[in-house]
């Protein structure tokens, strides 16, 4: 099957018989909005009410008790007014770049060593690198959280080889915890960016190196010449799979650090939370679950944009 | 691909997924509504705040057993949460369809105020009248425990929870690292504590095990050092909103101050934000640190005899070395969600924990019961506790019958504890000074005090 | 050819060293959790003896096997809707002339894009006016929700792929199109539909936030809910940590690794349509 990015659909290609009476034409629209329709309600009913719900309250003020209060754009002026809310924001994309544009730089560093050799035993190597995104987030937080506890296993290599010194309870570290969570990210995205750009670069027609060859170009150049070019459509799946991630990250905030220490790892999936369930100002965790839903959707709209053109 | 063969394997495959889908659809309609049968009978779900202390826990597994046995036909089921799971889940809870029919919340206006405020909890006053409450525990006792109906004002009003132990916030020290320093004493005032504690540092071992990763030990360090300066009149005005008091008041400066000037001596433990209250234990327990600040609700400490019979419980000293005052009070107390289906039985709950029956085993198993025994001596005696724990409950004994207990400070608005958790950290890491802690503080609590006045 | 044959042996090196860096922390959690049970020591030794009686501590401490079960059926019951809503939306959205199909579409794609964090606040309270709080059904529906989008586009691709001629040929024989659909569609969507399966399992049953609030009156929870608890109270007690984490984890993986094929697949191709 040939890699495709169109969001819009292909037509489809009319199907038998030809022109035919409207009305067929119309009970056959009908029997097809038959197929449709449970999947609509569903979705309609279960996603876009909730979300369009929350948009209403993200404009009120609310604890869930008492009547709620209209109070415009105050709970978005809040959150960006509020240093800590700001913070929160700042804190996501610091994440992004060890999620997505840190675990893109390595996959493709190591991509660029492998090009298009054939590796022996894909499938076993896929199965294992699959595995970090397999697992469930609050499982690797479990897991990291004791890798990376301050007598942990993490420490005691470094101990061992005589780095004692950088030695420390990683994600308790006030300068540290951010990165950290940063590095789990990265580790439970590396491996499978490096499977989906290794397929990428498979379906490179050898011809294509063979010309860049010919051409005298080395493994650099062949490197910028052929293979990033043609693995463009994976590099941005990637990105997209990673930005997400990075945002969606509740779970694993929630078993790793909890927002701390100080308020050094809050993100805005975890202050959704945290506002809406632990204070209780429901008006201002809805709009800043808003405006995360925002954030998704411009950053996925940016990656996406330059295939478009092209 | 074999057409023939997968049309068959599909049909299977689709009924199959229909059947399955029906059948998986039914058995979770039917399990989760699971009883509401007769009022008295069943199971009681009753849900504690005390997962990190094993001793009081096993105290009310052996208490859930009993009430099983006198209630034929109840089953408890029990379920233990930390303190911080139990904080952040209790207002989701109890605004849910379905909360535990008896479950500890905090006190304060975080958690029992709003939820008094929010018509979640049921008034107890019924229950105490039929069940002689008010007088198994003195009025100062039950005081904490009472809001008025809007949640406008603590300690008045109607009974929304009983507290079946209390704990109190002290100091842990241990003694064979103090004889090696040179120690003989535990510190009276706070001068000594630093000296003490500048003694430990030069000495190569750590001064006080420490850790911020949970919120409570910034919260009661924040409290205990207030009362060390301010007396136990400095810490109730805050919490209950007397005298205009303020975060920005020379007692608040001086603890922050206090604090601050721990942190940069290297007084606290390496890493000490990474550890939650339960490793900060483990850690003194097993010989690091001179001293550390913990709840006697931790006692009995997890460790063997040999470690623990070395270790002391005392009470955090004051500036000027006067008088018996600490942090402390009844223990998380019991509520009955309004949502709660048997209400009744849950309050025969209560009343059995809260008994005299209750105290006595609670004692033997080193908690402060709230209402001890006229003379605890002999059962303190037969009860064989490590040396800590006898010293947690004499010494809790003596607060509650000759000094003051304190409440803890973050009770007085409902941002103050997640407010101190977050900026104490910042302040010891330099992101803040003592003043921007101290208006973060006071951020938190002035504009709430405000509103309650306004109404 | 030799610095080719040098350049394969690099290529093997660095991917086994990449499925190394995935496996070997994995690898330390279950040695872990093997080891002196009832420590609070967070140092990874080798005893001489596995304590594999540390998973059944742990499976009566967090009670492991209601919360597995429990996980089973809301992940089961939401990917067996999930493929049934999928599979006819997939196919009205290839194969029929609808009004505002274009529109449709790009209503559920954007669906994608949506975190549960936008929807959980809304979720809780309407769901408690009907009763679906506290309640498997309530997760069940919304995470068949969250597994709409993706599995309406990815039927929808398939059956936008698929050969007409077979269609075609159905329809001359006079099927109508249920009938096309079950005869001549489905059984050449078996690979599609085994990846929906083990994808829409997998993210079911990995979520956190969604049965953290939804079921939070505490009488039943999921597995990862139950670990994250049982963490707060065994915060340091690392064996016994590990041995629930293994135990949340375990049967993801079992369904995982039987369906690696076909998880390989949705992931690839179903990201590289996305």
């Amino acid at each position: 099957m040939a890699s495709r990015l169109t969001v819009s659909p292909r037509p489809v290609q009319s199907n038998g018989a030809g022109v035919t009476a409207r009305n067929q034409r119309r009970s056959t629209a009908l029997v097809g909005f038959g197929y449709l329709a449970p999947a609509l309600i569903f979705y309609g009913v279960f996603l876009i009410l909730p979300f369009l719900h929350s948009v209403y309250l993200s404009f009120t003020a609310w604890d869930g008790i008492s009547p709620s209060r209209w109070v415009g754009l105050d709970n978005y002026r809040t959150i960006l007014e509020n240093s800590q809310n700001r913070a929160a924001f700042g804190h996501a994309f610091v994440l992004i770049g060890f999620y997505a544009l840190l675990t893109t730089a390595i996959a493709l560093v190591l991509v660029g060593i492998i090009g298009s050799t054939r590796i022996r035993g894909l499938t076993v190597f896929r199965a294992a690198l699959f595995l970090p995104y397999v697992i469930a987030p609050v499982v690797t937080g479990v897991a990291w959280r004791w890798l990376m506890a301050p007598e942990g296993p993490i420490n005691s290599l470094l101990r061992a080889v005589g780095l004692g010194g950088w030695a420390r309870g990683w994600l308790g570290d006030f300068t540290w915890a951010l990165p950290s969570v940063g590095l789990i990210g990265t580790w439970m995205l590396l491996g499978l960016a490096l499977v989906l750009l290794i397929s990428g670069v498979q379906r490179i027609p050898v011809e294509l190196y063979e010309a860049a060859r010919m051409d005298g170009a080395g493994p650099v150049r062949e490197f910028f010449a052929v293979t990033l070019p043609s693995i463009r459509n994976e590099i941005t799946v990637v990105m997209v799979l990673a930005v997400t991630a990075a945002l969606r990250n509740f779970d694993l905030i929630y078993v790793t650090t909890q927002g701390g220490p100080g308020s050094s790892t809050e993100v805005p999936s975890f202050l959704v939370y945290q506002k809406a369930f632990f204070v209780g100002d429901l008006g201002l965790a809805s709009a800043m679950g808003v405006l995360l839903t925002m954030v998704i959707l411009v950053l996925t709209m940016l990656i996406l944009r330059p295939w478009r053109k092209g | 691909m074999p057409n023939r063969h997968a049309k068959g394997r599909l049909a299977r495959f689709t009924t199959a997924l229909l059947a399955t889908t029906v059948a998986f659809a039914a058995t979770a309609c039917s399990s989760s509504p699971k009883d509401e049968k007769a009022s008295e009978g069943g199971t009681l779900v009753v849900q504690s705040g005390l997962a990190n202390s094993p001793g009081i826990l096993a105290v009310y597994q052996k208490l859930n057993k009993q009430f099983e046995d006198e209630n034929p036909g109840v089953k408890i089921e029990f379920t233990a949460k930390s303190f911080d799971d139990l904080a952040s889940i209790a207002k989701l809870q109890l605004s849910g369809s379905n909360p535990p029919d008896v479950t500890q919340v905090n006190r304060g206006y975080q958690a029992l105020g709003a939820f008094v405020k929010g018509g979640l909890l049921t008034n107890m006053d019924d229950y105490a009248k039929k069940h002689g409450w008010d007088t198994r525990q003195t009025a100062s006792q039950l005081q904490l425990n009472r809001f008025s109906t809007d949640g406008k004002l603590m300690g008045e009003g109607p009974l929304w929870g009983m507290s079946a132990t209390t704990a109190w916030i002290g100091l842990l020290m241990n003694t064979e690292i103090a004889e090696k320093l040179g120690i003989t004493e535990a510190p009276k005032t706070i001068a000594e504590l630093e000296d003490q504690m500048q003694r430990a540092k030069a000495a190569g071992e750590i001064p006080m095990q420490f850790g911020s990763a949970s919120g409570e030990l910034a919260a009661w360090l924040l409290s205990e050092l207030l009362l060390a300066k301010g007396g136990p009149q400095a810490v109730q005005d805050l919490v209950f909103h007397h005298s205009n008091a303020t975060f920005t008041s020379e007692t608040a400066v001086w603890a922050a101050t206090t604090m601050k000037s721990w942190g940069d001596k290297g007084y606290f433990s390496p890493n000490w934000t990474a550890y939650k209250t339960d490793q900060v234990l483990a850690n003194f327990v097993s010989g690091k640190g001179l001293f550390s600040l913990t709840s006697s609700r931790f006692t009995p400490l997890k460790g063997t005899p040999e470690q623990t019979k070395k270790l002391r419980m005392v009470f955090f000293p004051s500036v000027s070395g006067q008088g018996i005052a600490a942090v402390g009070a009844g223990d998380i107390p019991w509520t009955i969600p309004v949502k709660a289906k048997k209400k009744d039985l849950a309050a025969k709950y209560i009343d059995f924990v809260t008994s005299q029956k209750a105290a006595e085993q609670f004692l033997a198993g080193g908690a402060i019961p709230s209402k001890p025994p006229a003379d605890a001596e002999p059962a303190i005696n037969a009860a064989n506790l490590p040396v800590p724990s006898q010293d947690a409950l004499r010494n809790g004994l003596k607060l509650v019958g000759q000094g003051t207990p304190v409440p803890y400070v973050d009770w007085g608005a409902p941002e103050l504890y997640p407010t101190i958790s977050r900026t104490f950290d910042q302040l010891m890491s330099g992101a803040l000074s003592v003043d921007g802690l101290l208006a973060e503080l006071q951020k938190a609590y002035g504009p709430f005090v405000e509103s309650l006045a306004k109404g | 050819m030799r610095t080719s044959r040098a350049h394969a042996l690099t290529g093997q090196v660095v991917v086994t060293c990449a499925a190394a860096l995935a496996v070997v922390p994995l690898i330390g959690v279950v040695i872990m959790a093997l080891g002196e049970p009832d420590t609070q020591d967070s140092t990874i030794r080798l005893s001489d003896s596995f304590h594999i009686g540390n998973f059944k501590a742990v499976w009566d401490l967090a009670d492991m096997g209601s919360a597995l079960a429990t996980s089973f059926k809301v992940s089961i019951t939401a990917t067996l809707l999930t493929l049934l809503l999928s599979v006819p939306a997939g196919y009205a959205l290839a194969r029929f002339k609808l009004p505002m199909r274009n529109a449709l579409f790009f209503v559920l794609l954007a669906g994608l894009m949506l975190p549960n964090e936008s929807l959980i606040i809304p979720l809780f309270f309407d769901f408690r006016e009907v009763g679906l709080a506290d309640n498997l059904i309530g997760v069940v529906l919304v995470e068949t929700a969250l597994g709409l989008p993706f599995g309406c586009f990815w039927m929808r691709t398939f059956f936008r792929d698929a050969p007409h001629e077979i269609t075609d040929a159905g329809r001359v024989d006079g099927a109508n199109s249920f009938i096309i659909l079950v005869r001549l569609l489905l059984p050449m969507a078996m690979p599609q539909l085994l990846a929906l399966t083990v994808l829409s399992f997998v993210w079911t049953w990995n979520d956190l936030l969604v049965p953290l609030v939804m079921l939070s009156g505490g009488r039943e929870m999921t597995a990862p809910m139950t670990l994250a608890t049982f963490q707060g109270q065994y915060t340091t007690d690392y064996t016994y940590l590990s041995a629930a984490a293994i135990l949340t984890a375990i049967p993801v993986i079992a369904v995982y690794l039987v369906l690696q094929r076909s998880f390989a697949h949705g992931i690839t191709s179903g990201a590289m349509k996305g």
